[in-house]
Formats: C-alpha cells, sequence, structure tokens
C-alpha cells in the first residue's frame, strides 16, 4: 500500500527538511519526504557557466521548473508581475533533494551570540518587528556542532577572536588561502583586523567516505563533480533512507495540509509524480520548504479552525520576509590577484559583524567565489564600456586583477515584508501561488553603505588601484538564497507563528523547520543555522512524540 | 470471391509497401550522403569534416548503423531523427553514436589498426569498468563521483548513480548492468576523432563528456605547471597536452600533485611520448635510448634503483634529480678527490 | 525490447512517409533556424562590432550568430519577435539616415549608430512599439552568452573565449590521487 500514514511527513528536502528527516528516522518514526524536484545530477549540466544556481540565463540547473511554479511580485506601485524562476525578483531557491545545500558556495558560520539577541543588544528600532529569538546561542551550540560534524566542516574557530565559544572543534582542518585570500589577509592585519580561514561544507581531507575538494573554480553555483560538497543530499538524507524508515518522494508537490476540526494536522494532499491528486496521512507534519514555500503552504491549508491558513489567525504567517543584501566592494589591482584555486572565497574577518558604531548588527566580510567570463562580462564599474573594444579589453585586463570583498549584512525585519497567497495566480497544479511584497527597511542601506565602505578601506591597503562600492539595500522586499523569517519563532502566540521548538502555537502536530523560523537573519550565510535548526526541532519532536 | 480479392488486393499492396519501403531504404543507405543525410542542416557540418577525413572511404553507416542495423534502439534513434528533422523541434545538432556504437566500433579500428589495438589492450588505457570502477580500495577512501566519467567511461550516457548502486560499504558497491563490467573505459574515440582531417598529422583529439565534442589536441590550451611555486618546463606538444586533461596536477598546477606526471628533475622538459609509446604506453625501451649514450657516468640505467626499474622505488622517473641514483658515484669521486690525479 | 502493434506500425508509417517526403530533402536548407539571410547578415554586423575580433577572436569567430539563432529557436522563441523588429528597425534606420544596411557601413560609422540604439536617439518613426535601447541590451546580453558561454550551447566556438582569458580548457583539475 502506497499511502500507508506514516509517522512523519516532511515537505522539503533541503538543509532544513533533510536534517528533520534523518533525526526522526535514525529514532525509529517511519517518515515520507516530500520533495517538489528531483535528485540533484551533476552530470545534468557539468560547469555550465549559463545554467548554474549563481547564473540562470538559460534555464535554473536544479530546479523549480520555470514553466510550472509562477511567483507574482507585487510592487510598491501596485503593479503585479507574474514571474518564472529565471527572474531576479523571483527570490528562487533551488528545488531538488539537497535544495541550495547542492550548489551552494558552502560557508559554514555559526551565528553568533548577539545574533540570538538583537533587540536586547541593540534596544528597538522604529518600523521594524525587530526581536530577541526565544532561543539562546547556548541552546542551539549543541545542534551547530552535531550539523558541523554529521554533514562535515572544514574551518578553525580558533583564529576568529570574535566566534562564539565551542565544546567541540570542527571536523576538518581549513582549507589553505588563494592569492587574493593571503593578499587581503595581509591588508586587513595590517588595519588591525583579525582575517582567519573561511569554515566551510566541504571536505579539506577525505571525510565520511567522500573525497576531499579539489578546489575546482567551478564550484559556488554548481554540484561538486567530486561530491566533496556536504550537503544534506548526499550526508543525512542518505543516512536517513539507509535505516529503511525514510522514503524520499521526489516530483511530489504539496498542496496543502490537511488539519481537521480539532485543529491538528491528519496529512497532506499532494500530487505525485505523475501530477496525480493524492493524500497522506501522517501524526505529524514538517514543513521545510524555503521562507517562501513554506509559508505559501501554510497560507494555503485553509481549515475551519485556521480560515486564513494553518497557524495564521494572527496573520503573522509570512511576516519578516528577509534575506541578505550581499554588499561590498570591488577593487582593481595591477597585477595577477586571482589564481583560480576554486572556489574563491577562503578568508573572511568577523570584526564588522557587532558593536559597529551607529549600525544594527553588522556582517561579515569575505573574498568573493569566482565569477566566470560571462558573469564577468556583466559587472563593470561605472564609466565602463560594456560592449566594443572597450569591452573586450577589460575583460583581458582584469579577469585575474580584480579583486573584491563581500558580505552579507543584517536585514532589519520588516512587518509589511511579505509573502501572501494570490487565488487568481495558479501553478501548474492549480495551486495559488507565492506572492513577494513589502520593503526593505530604510536602515538597511546606510548599513549596506557602512559595509561596503569598510570592505574598500581593506581593498585600498591592499593596493587596489581602482575601487567602488557595491552598495544595495534597497528596494525590495529582499529574499533571495538566505531568505528567512516567515513563520517566526517566539514565545508570545500574539507576535510569533511557532514556538521556540518550531512546533505551530496552535497546532500541536505541525511543525516548521528551515529558514522561515529564524528571527533575525544575522550578519552570516544562515545555512549551517538552519540545518541546526533542523536538529534543534528534530530532537524536540524526537522526544515529544515517542513512539 | 470478393473475400478472395479482397485478400489478394490487400497481399498485393502490402507486397508493394514493403517492396517499396526495402527499395527506398535500401537506395538511402546506398545512396551518397550527399543526396541524403547531409542535406540536413544537423547533419551539414559532420559530412564536411567526413569528406576530408583519413576515414572519408569509410561509408557513414558503417559506424553510424542504419535503421535496422541494431533492432529496436537503432529503428527508433533514426525514427526521433527523422521526426526531429520533419517538425520544428530541431533538438539535435550533431550526431552521436551511443556507447554501444563507440564500443562496437573499437572492433572495427582494430581491422586496419591491429597494431595498435594490440598495445591499447595491453596497457593501461585499456582497462575495463570493473578495474575502475569496482576497486574496493580505492572506494573505500573515495566514494564514486560524478566526474570520474570525465576520463573513464566518458561516451556512458548516464550518470554515475545510474551506472552503480553506491549504497552502503564500498565492498558492496556494484555495477548496475553485469555487462558493462568488461567493457573498456577508454575506447579509441576517447582520444581519436573519426572525422578529424587527414593531413592532420597529430591525429589525436580530446573527446570533451562536457561538451559532448572533441577538441584536437593541438588546439588544447597549455598548461603551465609549477614547482612548488617555481615555474616548470613543459613541452608544449600537442600530445603532451592531451594527456594533461586526465593526467591533470591539482588546482595549482603543482608538477606531480594528483594525477599528473608532468617530469621535473633530470627529465623535466621531456614529452609524454618522449618516453611513452602510444597506446601501450609502454617505457620499456625509452631509458636506453638515451642512456648511457647521454650520460657518461657508465652507470647501467637499467639497473639503477629507480621506479622504472622498480615501482617501489624512493626515485620517480618522472622527478628523478641526478643525486637520486649518483650517490654512489659522487661518494667515489670525493674519495677520488682526495688522491691526487694524474692527468694523464 | 518487445515492440507493440501500434508502435510498429506508427513508426513505419512515419519511416515511409519520410521515404516519400525524400525529395523534399534535396533541396538544400537554409543555414538559420529563425533568422532571414538579410537579418544574419545586420545581426552579424551588430553582435561582431559588441564584440570585434582584433588580435583575438570576435563574435563571428566565436558563432555568436549561431549562439543566437539556436537560442531563439529553441529555448526563447518569445524573443524572436524583438529580433526581428529590431532588426528591422536598425536596417531602416540606417537606410534613412545613411541610405544602406547597417552591415554595409564603414566601422566608425556602426559605432555611432549603436551609440545612438543604445540612448534611443535613432528615427523614432522605426521604433514604434519597440525600443531600440531594450533592443540593443537584449542583442549584448545574447552576444555575451554565445561568445563567454560554455561551446555546448552553440557558441564559444573552439572555446576562443577561454583561449582569450586563458582559462585552461576543458577545466582541467587532477581529482584525488588514484593510490
Amino acid at each position: 500500500m502506497k499511502n500507508k500514514p506514516v509517522d512523519a511527513i516532511v515537505i522539503g528536502a533541503g538543509a532544513g527538511g533533510g536534517v528533520v528527516a534523518k533525526e526522526l528516522a535514525v529514532n525509529g518514526f517511519s517518515v515520507v519526504v516530500f520533495e517538489r524536484g528531483g535528485w540533484p545530477e551533476y552530470d545534468e549540466h557539468i560547469n555550465d557557466e549559463l545554467i548554474n544556481q549563481r547564473v540562470q540565463e538559460l534555464d535554473s540547473a536544479f530546479g523549480p521548473d520555470w514553466k510550472k511554479h509562477p511567483r507574482v511580485f507585487a510592487g510598491k506601485d501596485g503593479n503585479r508581475r507574474i514571474l518564472n524562476a529565471g527572474d531576479g525578483s523571483y527570490n528562487h531557491v533551488a528545488a531538488c533533494v539537497g535544495s541550495g545545500t547542492v550548489s551552494y558556495g558552502a560557508m559554514g558560520w555559526r551565528f553568533m551570540r548577539e545574533d540570538f539577541r538583537l533587540k536586547s543588544t541593540y534596544g528597538a528600532v522604529a518600523g521594524s518587528t525587530l526581536e530577541d529569538w526565544p532561543i539562546s546561542y547556548e541552546d542551539l551550540e549543541p545542534c551547530y556542532e552535531k550539523a558541523e560534524w554529521e554533514i562535515g566542516v572544514s574551518g578553525d574557530d580558533t583564529q576568529n577572536p570574535f566566534a562564539p565559544p565551542r565544546a567541540k572543534p570542527q571536523p576538518m582542518p581549513p582549507f589553505e588561502m588563494n592569492r587574493e585570500a593571503r593578499h587581503l589577509a595581509q591588508a586587513a592585519r595590517r588595519l588591525g583586523l583579525h582575517p582567519f580561514p573561511i569554515p566551510m561544507l566541504r571536505n579539506s581531507v577525505a571525510y565520511n567516505g567522500r573525497a576531499a575538494c579539489i578546489r575546482n573554480r567551478t564550484c559556488c553555483g554548481y554540484a561538486c563533480p567530486v561530491n566533496a560538497k556536504n550537503g544534506t543530499h548526499n550526508t543525512v538524507i542518505p543516512l536517513a533512507m539507509q535505516t529503511g524508515n525514510c522514503e524520499v518522494r521526489t516530483h511530489c508537490m504539496v498542496a496543502e495540509i490537511l488539519v481537521n476540526d480539532q485543529g491538528l494536522a491528519t496529512g497532506v494532499r499532494y500530487f505525485d509524480e505523475r501530477n496525480k491528486g493524492q493524500t497522506l496521512g501522517a501524526r505529524l507534519v514538517v514543513v521545510s520548504g524555503s521562507a517562501t514555500e513554506t509559508a505559501r503552504l501554510l497560507l494555503n491549508s485553509k481549515s475551519k479552525l485556521f480560515p486564513a491558513g494553518a497557524g495564521n489567525n494572527n496573520d503573522w504567517v509570512g511576516r519578516n520576509l528577509q534575506g541578505h543584501a550581499y554588499t561590498g566592494a570591488s577593487g582593481l589591482f595591477d597585477f595577477d590577484i586571482l589564481d583560480l584555486s576554486g572556489p574563491g572565497a577562503c578568508m573572511a574577518l568577523c570584526d564588522y559583524n557587532h558593536h559597529n558604531e551607529g549600525i544594527i548588527g553588522g556582517g561579515l566580510l569575505a573574498n568573493e567565489f569566482y565569477t566566470l567570463p560571462y558573469a564577468f562580462s556583466q559587472n563593470r564599474p561605472a564609466g565602463e564600456m560594456r560592449w566594443g573594444l572597450g569591452h573586450k579589453n577589460y575583460q583581458r585586463e582584469n579577469f585575474y586583477r580584480l579583486g573584491r570583498l563581500v558580505g552579507p549584512i543584517q536585514e532589519i525585519p520588516v512587518f509589511e515584508s511579505r509573502v501572501t497567497v494570490d487565488a487568481s495566480v495558479k501553478d501548474y497544479w492549480g495551486i495559488p501561488v507565492a506572492v513577494l511584497s513589502g520593503d526593505r527597511h530604510p536602515l538597511d542601506a546606510p548599513h549596506c553603505d557602512f559595509l561596503g565602505s569598510k570592505a574598500e578601506e581593506i581593498l585600498k591597503e591592499a593596493g587596489a588601484l581602482r575601487t567602488w562600492q557595491h552598495g544595495g539595500g534597497r528596494g525590495g522586499p529582499s529574499g533571495g538564497q538566505h531568505q528567512a523569517g516567515t513563520c517566526r519563532m517566539g514565545n508570545d502566540a500574539q507576535t510569533s507563528v511557532v514556538n521556540r521548538y518550531g512546533q505551530l502555537h496552535e497546532i500541536d502536530n505541525l511543525f516548521v523547520a528551515d529558514g522561515s523560523l529564524i528571527v533575525t537573519n544575522g550578519g552570516f550565510n544562515p545555512v549551517l543555522t538552519i540545518m541546526a535548526l533542523g536538529y534543534w526541532v528534530g530532537d524536540y519532536i524526537v522526544r515529544t512524540f515517542k513512539k | 470471391m470478393k473475400k478472395k480479392k479482397k485478400t489478394v488486393l490487400t497481399i498485393a499492396c502490402m507486397l508493394s509497401v514493403a517492396l517499396l519501403l526495402t527499395a527506398s531504404y535500401t537506395a538511402w543507405n546506398l545512396a551518397d550522403p550527399a543526396f541524403t543525410c547531409a542535406r540536413c542542416h544537423e547533419i551539414k557540418d559532420s559530412h564536411t569534416s567526413w569528406q576530408s577525413s583519413a576515414h572519408a572511404a569509410i561509408a557513414c553507416t558503417d559506424c553510424h548503423g542504419t535503421a535496422l542495423s541494431e533492432g529496436f534502439y537503432s529503428l527508433s534513434e533514426k525514427t526521433r531523427m527523422l521526426l526531429t528533422h520533419l517538425t520544428t523541434d530541431k533538438r539535435n545538432d550533431d550526431l552521436r553514436l551511443n556507447e554501444q556504437q563507440v564500443l562496437a566500433l573499437a572492433g572495427r579500428c582494430a581491422e586496419c589498426h591491429r597494431a595498435e589495438q594490440a598495445g591499447w589492450l595491453a596497457g593501461g588505457h585499456g582497462t575495463t569498468y570493473q578495474d575502475i570502477f569496482l576497486d574496493e580500495t580505492h572506494n573505500r577512501s573515495e566514494k564514486p563521483y560524478a566526474d570520474c566519467l570525465r576520463c573513464h567511461g566518458m561516451f556512458y550516457e548516464a550518470s554515475i548513480s545510474e551506472l552503480m548502486s553506491l549504497e552502503g560499504e564500498a565492498s558492496a558497491f556494484a555495477l548496475r548492468d553485469t555487462k558493462q563490467a568488461s567493457q573498456p573505459v577508454i575506447p579509441c574515440l576517447s582520444c581519436h576523432q573519426m572525422h578529424s582531417p587527414q593531413d592532420d598529422t597529430l591525429k589525436t583529439a580530446f573527446y570533451v563528456r562536457a561538451e559532448k565534442d572533441y577538441l584536437p589536441s593541438g588546439q588544447l590550451s597549455k598548461i603551465e605547471m609549477y614547482d612548488k611555486g617555481r615555474p616548470v618546463q613543459t613541452a608544449d606538444d600537442a600530445n603532451t597536452r592531451l594527456c594533461l586533461q586526465c593526467h591533470s596536477p591539482n588546482a595549482w598546477h603543482q608538477a606531480g600533485s594528483s594525477d599528473d606526471r608532468t617530469p621535473t628533475g633530470v627529465h623535466e622538459g621531456l614529452a609524454c611520448t618522449a618516453c611513452h609509446a602510444p597506446h601501450s604506453n609502454d617505457a620499456s625501451a625509452s631509458c636506453s635510448q638515451c642512456h648511457p649514450a647521454l650520460s657518461n657516468c657508465g652507470l647501467d640505467v637499467k639497473t639503477m634503483d629507480t621506479s622504472y626499474r622498480n615501482p617501489e622505488s624512493p626515485n620517480n622517473i618522472h622527478h628523478i634529480s641526478c643525486t637520486s641514483c649518483h650517490e654512489q658515484k659522487q661518494a667515489r669521486d670525493r674519495r677520488l678527490s682526495r688522491q691526487p690525479v694524474s692527468l694523464n | 525490447m518487445r515492440l507493440s502493434r501500434r508502435k510498429f506500425i506508427q513508426t513505419v508509417g512515419v519511416l515511409s512517409g519520410g521515404l516519400l517526403c525524400m525529395p523534399s530533402c534535396t533541396r538544400s536548407f537554409p543555414e538559420y533556424r529563425v533568422f532571414s539571410s538579410g537579418e544574419a547578415v545586420c545581426l552579424t554586423a551588430l553582435c561582431e562590432q559588441i564584440i570585434p575580433a582584433d588580435h583575438d577572436p570576435g563574435a563571428t569567430d566565436a558563432g555568436v550568430i549561431h549562439f543566437i539563432d539556436k537560442l531563439l529557436h529553441e529555448r526563447f522563441p518569445h524573443l524572436l519577435p524583438l529580433y526581428q523588429q529590431g532588426i528591422a528597425a536598425l536596417e531602416a534606420s540606417c537606410s534613412r539616415l545613411y541610405g544602406t544596411r547597417f552591415a554595409s557601413l564603414p566601422t566608425a560609422r556602426q559605432i555611432e549608430v549603436m551609440q545612438q540604439m543604445e540612448t534611443d536617439a535613432l528615427p523614432e518613426e522605426y521604433w514604434t512599439g519597440i525600443k531600440a535601447s531594450a533592443f540593443f541590451r537584449q542583442v549584448i546580453r545574447n552576444t555575451m552568452q554565445g561568445f563567454y558561454g560554455p561551446p555546448r550551447h552553440g557558441g564559444n566556438k573552439n572555446y576562443v573565449s577561454y583561449r582569450m582569458l586563458k582559462l585552461d580548457f576543458p577545466l582541467v583539475v587532477g581529482q584525488n590521487r588514484y593510490t
């Protein structure tokens, strides 16, 4: 019987869902994971510069299908545009087993203590829903450790004076810096800063039966040719499947979480790989579809007790959508600063993550992942020719001479920056699609300018002849790969969607485990935090729903 | 009566259709491709290159088969081509052999290139799927991954997970199709392009799996090599570039790193083919070609302790320096230098 | 593999149909899939000025026009009207201003026209329903894709742009040593 009820349904096989599925499966829960994409295959696009997670000129490399998954972008001016996943405003996240963890740059950051206590540290901010997390760094620390060891991180936090305390070192030694990183690190040190090797969810040495990284230049945006990049698709999900308790159903689109009149989830309604409508019952349901899709699914799950969507009686589902304005600066040098030993990024500093004058939060700075020739051609400082001989000369002269320092700035959460659903626009299966609307907080722009100016200082110190800042933090809403915040965790059921364990305040057997939980998105790439939250939520479910 | 007439008519009809089909099919296959296949946009370039190639005397169908040469596979393949051509859905720019055809072709190559095939079979490049993918020692440290197929099984048409089941311990890894086990992973077409021009003295090209196309060796990029930061002199001949595609260094291009065998030390600058015979990769005759004629130490290179003589030797033939072997002679020289030497 | 009767009849039908169509195959096929030869001449000249050949190859050498032709045919047919209208408007503008086709103009004049296109300064009457700058931006974008993208999409013939940028090609990175 295919649709025999199971203990747990996990929706979405990404960073959060993959971890929860594994935690449940190894503890004896029968689990079905629904994934709307398929298993990622390196062979499908190999190292295609025009079809990868960073450059999607011809198609999405890892889904979602452009034709089947439209979204609506609602601008400030009241204009509504229907988007496909190739559009920048779509804010897409890879749709495949492993999701973004297949093709990410794989920085494995822990948030700092202050990132969990932004309001206590900096005070309330006008026009913002800035808040402390209901859990502390100390609560999450064991989960970070589990993520680092089970999924695999290379790094050495002892070189980072701002790193929060940890019980156990990262399992693999850090990566050797490339030429750009060494050069910028020296400059940073001269300025009294504290550069160190970036913690990476990649194997610096062979680990868990998989190869060591070969320093491929086509890394960030691509699947790994030698399987040395650690995502949920090649670590926890296979572990979950090996228990015999977990089944991953790919190409399945969940339409709705079924909630009964007693206010409990009973299972899901979904479309199977043949697009046939099905239902599957479960004792509990975990939603891990990323900040946009998780919110969309909850909002589309209308029931008698929750006419505005599951857990949405206070109208907080989909609110506080946030991402990261990746900002920084570029500098042109008069020597080849790049040596093309991949993936590019390998040096970072956390001097500007917190306690900056006049800034709430801040962000890390790291040298950037490589851009390949096409992406490089799209990136020009003001005043440079975009075509003709001027274009060609710039490509030739500067392809190895462009140094960059970039980082994710902590964004100030905004209540009106949000995901809603639009019943008039349906996807391939007839499910109402997500609408993205709202603006960034006005403080984001000056915060970006702050971090950009710091990056520029370092580039100048390193000897860059010409520098420019990237700006950013304007317009909105912000989402992107780092999208977060739409199902906020909190102790107060009036101003959050789930409790400190990712459990919906009003539906005891419905959980969220992905970036949606994040209260404030930190000045760090959030993936390790999402994985840690997966362990955190998984552990709670195992303890409270034990058979 | 009426029924009989109908039957006769049907049979006659069927016969004539069959006759027509057979006749057109035969005519099609025998005709000059300039009037058949090569009329199509998609095939024009391949046809042009074939015409000027060393293999111009070999008919298209000899390698690419006919609609009926390989049963259902070829029938459906050719039907797809026809559909592709007749509809607007022109997706096949280049017509590729499938792996089965590539492997079958290796047998045909041997009809003329017998010695080359014997050498290839005897050498490392004659290796099979089984040897490469079921090496348990290797698989224990590194699970087979997608990019293995870049150099081994480059014509394999699916992904590594379709080639192998990779669940559990390395000892449990298996080829999903056991027939694949004894197939060669580096067939002739890995390094030879059937359509390459006749006047090309190189005769080699690299099959780029990612692009599903060849790049003639002469057009491959020169790879700069380093030895701990020092630029290493390399033979910049086309075949060395070809070898480097798979015998590649790490991201820093350190000579001798990863799978690279770029010589440093006394052999720095030598091309791969200076010592290795093509096809067999055999180097057994190569040392004596230069030594002792070019060395005056009087030592017999064949008996020296190098990895040529003994793979376990610390003196890797690719990185050997004078002092690796000449310690003995140096010691003798030092001893001699302590005594007065007569000049005559 | 078992061949169902239905499939067999279908196949035979298609094959015999195809054979009967043979005579129609004997005319030679046009070089481009979506462009007329006139459009191709204009677009080739335009792309070549976007990435001109000097001591390194340019857009024409890289096969950019074939890349765009294939792209508009296979992936983005919705862009074809923009290209067709843009090319027609460009030709009309050149004809009005200089009495000749864009491709026949001397290099300096071509660049001048392109600068006008970039700033929407060409005669407006030929650019109705289409913005010259939007068309030009699209051509630049696709030209860059065809020149710098991987050869598998039909451009960057023989990796000319990788060679120009001294990128090793195909990507050469050794795997972890086979021991």
